[in-house]
Formats: C-alpha cells, structure tokens, sequence
C-alpha cells in the first residue's frame, strides 16, 4: 500500500528531514511513526500525499509511484488518502454535518449521495446527535471525531494520522484511538505519527521509529522506549 | 466533474463582500480603464467616418475676387483646365454660395438672416485627381509671398486658394491625438488594474486559505480550488465593463445633444448607437478576458495546488 525506497529529503541545502528511508507498509497494517520532534514525522507524511517531492529516492502509494505522477492526477491520489490532525481544522462557519458533507461536495459528489453517506459515518463516529452543532461548541475529542470522520467519508484506502491526539487528554485519548482501531479493522491502513509513548506501548502495533531523518527501528509489535 | 454554479457565483459573492472596499476600487479602475479604452475606440471611429465623409468632397476653393470681370473668369477658367493635376472644375456664383450656405445653417436662422448673397465670393470648386497635388494647382497661381495682410500675391481676378483637405487634416490631427492619449491613459489604469487584481486574489486566498488547505486535502481538483477566485476576479470585470457602459452610453447622449444644438456639427456624421454597442461589446470582451488572465497569473502564484 505503501513503499518508500532510499528515500532522501533535503530542504533548502542543508536540512536533512529524511535520510535515506526505506520502508513498506502492506494494506490494512497499523503502523506508528514515531520520534522526536523535528526527527522526518512530518516529511514522511507530507511525501505520501504528494504536498512535498522527495529529493531522491521513490515512492509508491496506493499502487501509484509518486515520482511519475502528474499534477493533475494528484487529486485522485489525494481522494485515496484520509489525513488527519492534531487542530483538526475544521471549518469554524460550518456544522459538524456541513464540515464532512464539504469533503464530498468539493470532489463532486452528488448531493443525494452526500446525505446518505454523511450520517452514516457520523454514527461511526458516535456523533449523530450533534450534527448541526458548530465546532465550537464540541470539546476537542469530538472535534477530533468530526475531522475523522471527514477524513473517512470517502472511504479512503490509507488514512494519515499526524499527531491526532496530541491537543487531547488521555481518557480522550483512549477513545480516539479506539476509532482509529475500528477504522483500521475495515481495512483500511492507518499509518499514524505520535510521539506520546503510552498509546504506542498500550496498542503494541508496529512501530517505525525517526531519528534525524533516518530509520533506527522497525518492529512488529512495538513499544515506544523499547530498543532505544 | 459536475461544478455547481451557484457554488462558484456565491464563493465568488462572498468574497466581494469580505474585502468590499478592495473590490470597488477594482471595479471602478477597470470602470475607468474600459470607458478610456472605449472612448479612444469611439474617437477611431470617428475619425474614419469622418474621413469617409470628406474624401468625396475634398476640394480645392478658388475664391475669386470681388468686381472680376467675365473676361477675367473665363480665362481662369480655361487655365485650371489645362492644370494635369484637375479632374474637374466647378463654379459656383454669389446665389449658389448663399443657398449652400443657407442649406447648411437652415436650423439656425440668426447665422444666415443678415447675410446676403453679395456678401459670400463667388468661387471655382476644383477636384484633383490626387488630392496631395495641391501644390500644382496654387503655385501655378499665387506665388506664396505674404504681404502685410497676411495674403499672398494671385493672378488678377483670384483671391486666394484654399485647400480645404488641409483643414481637415488638422481636425484628424486633434481626433487622432485625442485617441491616442486616452489608449496610453487607458493602458497606464488597465496595469493598475492589473495589479489590483493580484492583491485582491491574494487577500481571498488568504482569507480561504483554511477552505483551501481541506480542499487540497481531500483531493478537490484543481479547477474547483481555483474558480471561485477566478469568478471573483471575472466578476470585477463584468461590473467595471457595466460601469463603462453607462458611463459611454451617458458620453453619446450629450454627444447627441451638443451635435443637435450645435449648428456646426450638423452636417458632420457622427458616431451612433450601433458604433457604441459594437465598441461596448469589445470593451465587455476585452475586460473579461484581461481580468480572468490576470486572475490566473496571481492564482498561479497565491493557490498553489
């Protein structure tokens, strides 16, 4: 589902934000990414959904090598991918309903399309009843919820998590990533960048581990500290 | 791909209203522009309807002197004809002079009520074969010295020669520079405009730059990203091309008015309504046209996708 091979990163001259990676993700894994800030979390992410070009090295995404993509079928790529964040950006003159029906509308979806799809991932999500409630008046689990929810509207074979729970404490914490369990087990492959080592060792899934832009472990069953 | 229209009219809507006073300015600079652009066509228009008119008619006045004698007349009669350089020589007498004069000014009796035909010279009409051999004709004639009256020297019998095609020039002279600063002046606002159009894009795309990002995100094209900053820029265009509208369409009516009460103008042809629609209409093409590409090229630069 996901490939990278020798993957370099290079800003400007000199920053190096991913030295060298290579690694694959098959579909329906569940894989963290973690690592200091500043350790290539972010890049990883941004590479996959074609917002950055790596400097050398390729990579392939939902059976697409990136390299050779053209601009304009960047989009398609993009409907394949669900991202999440940790400020969720939500639309704040928007309802909840509105902020997930926006995902569909601006690819084209058909209107009697969006309403039924909308309400059934709002009930994934456990948030039918507050539909036609602005962001601002949900706590920030909920938002979170809402801007899962958008992201997997579409049905999305890979969804991009980065940082999600990083604004949340931890009983919020405990749910969201239930959510993310739960969306995982209808096959699609999460691939989640965290640093907060009590959800990677409570998960035990595999983690790929970030220091300065290389790869210093890739463990099946992983914990956050283990190995370091 | 279906794109909803009233997405993109009320995206583009809303951001009118979000930078209200960024907006006004541009319309009423591409108002500005387009109505200069739109004069300066008109005044081309003008000049060629003009030149239309009086290419027929151009001609050289021979104006004899009062008290000449039919001898005299003759003579100079039978001289023009010989010139190579005439086509045809025509008199007109003191009675004919005064009833094309009265024809001329027939709405406007105070002009001619205390002329009488002794007043008006009688005169030779000549049409040239090419009208820039004027010269042939005069120094045949006159002999170019003016005296302390400001006249020259003729032939006995002739009082001067005028060449009205000279008279004419001078007034295509003044349309034409008339046209040709309000180009300049129009093409100087039109890169104002321009510029203006850049900002405004840029003042939208920050203040969606939250729409944007999601929209990137979730795989939006990039035609649905960008249309509603085009229709807002196109949008500046189609109501500065409305401004210009009325504004010209007010310009031809008191054009209209000044040529009715104006005896002069009278016999003069003059630009009409199917003139101001046809420029219009280029106006309205060439301000949507120019504002969607400057739109593009500042989209280019502030959305990215």
């Amino acid at each position: 589902m996901i490939k990278l091979e020798h993957v370099t990163k290079v800003y400007g001259s000199d920053v190096v934000a991913l030295d060298d990676v290579s690694v694959e993700v098959g579909k329906g894994e569940f894989v963290f990414i973690v690592g200091q800030s500043g350790s290539g979390k972010s890049t990883f992410l941004r590479l996959l959904t074609k917002e950055d070009k790596p400097s050398s090295g390729r990579l392939w995404v939902a059976g697409k090598e990136l390299n050779r993509l053209s601009n304009w079928k960047v989009p398609a790529l993009r409907r394949s991918i669900g991202c999440v964040f940790q400020d969720f950006k939500l639309l704040s003159n928007k309802t909840v309903r509105e902020n997930v029906a926006f995902a569909l509308e601006v690819i084209g979806q058909r209107r009697h399309n969006i309403e039924r799809t909308v309400p059934e991932v709002l009930k994934l999500v456990g948030l039918s009843d507050k539909a036609e409630r602005f962001p601002h008046e949900l706590s920030g689990g909920e938002q979170q919820r809402v801007s899962i929810a958008r992201a997997f509207v579409n049905r999305p074979l890979i969804m991009l998590c980065d940082e999600p729970t990083g604004n949340l404490d931890p009983t919020t914490t405990e749910d969201i990533m239930k959510l993310l369990e739960r969306i995982n087990r209808t096959g699609t492959t999460v691939v989640m960048a965290t640093h907060d080592q009590r959800i990677v060792d409570a998960m035990r899934k595999r983690v790929v581990e970030l220091e300065h832009g290389k790869v210093i472990r890739d463990q099946e069953r992983g914990a956050y500290d283990l190995g370091v | 791909m279906a794109f909803r229209l009233s997405y993109i009219a009320l995206e583009a809507y809303r951001g009118f209203r979000r930078n209200l006073l960024l907006a006004l300015s541009l319309v009423i600079i591409v108002a500005i522009s387009l109505t200069l652009f739109g004069i300066a066509l008109l005044a081309g228009r003008q000049v060629e309807l003009s030149f239309g008119y009086w290419s027929n008619k151009i001609e050289v006045s021979v104006f004899l002197q009062n008290g000449i004698t039919n001898e005299q007349r003759e003579n100079i009669r039978q001289q023009l004809q010989s010139v190579p350089a005439v086509q045809t020589v025509f008199y007109e007498s003191q009675q004919q002079a005064y009833e094309r004069f009265r024809e001329q000014f027939k709405d406007s009796q105070d002009i001619w009520r205390n002329v009488t035909p002794t007043a008006l010279p009688e005169s030779f009409r000549i049409k040239l074969k090419n009208p820039e051999q004027f010269a042939l004709v005069h120094d045949r004639f006159c002999n170019g010295v003016l005296d302390d009256r400001g006249k020259e020297q003729c032939v006995p019998g002739i009082d001067q020669i005028v060449d009205q095609k000279r008279l004419v020039e001078r007034l295509f002279a003044v349309l034409n520079l008339l046209r040709n600063s309000f180009l300049v002046l129009a093409g100087v606002l039109g890169v104002a405009a321009v510029v203006l159009i850049a900002v405004t894009v840029r003042v939208a795309a920050f203040a969606r730059r939250k729409e944007t990002q999601i929209m990137k995100l979730v795989g939006a094209s990039n035609t649905y990203i960008r249309l509603p900053f085009l229709a807002e820029g196109v949008f500046a265009g189609l109501l500065g091309a409305g401004v210009s509208f009325v504004l010209l369409r007010a310009g031809m009516y008191y054009l209209q008015r000044v040529r009715d009460q104006v005896a002069i103008f009278k016999v003069l042809p003059i630009v009409g309504m199917g003139d101001f629609y046809s420029s219009w209409l280029i106006l309205l093409a060439f301000g949507i046209v120019a504002s969607a590409i400057a739109s593009l090229l500042a989209l280019r630069k502030y959305v990215r996708v």
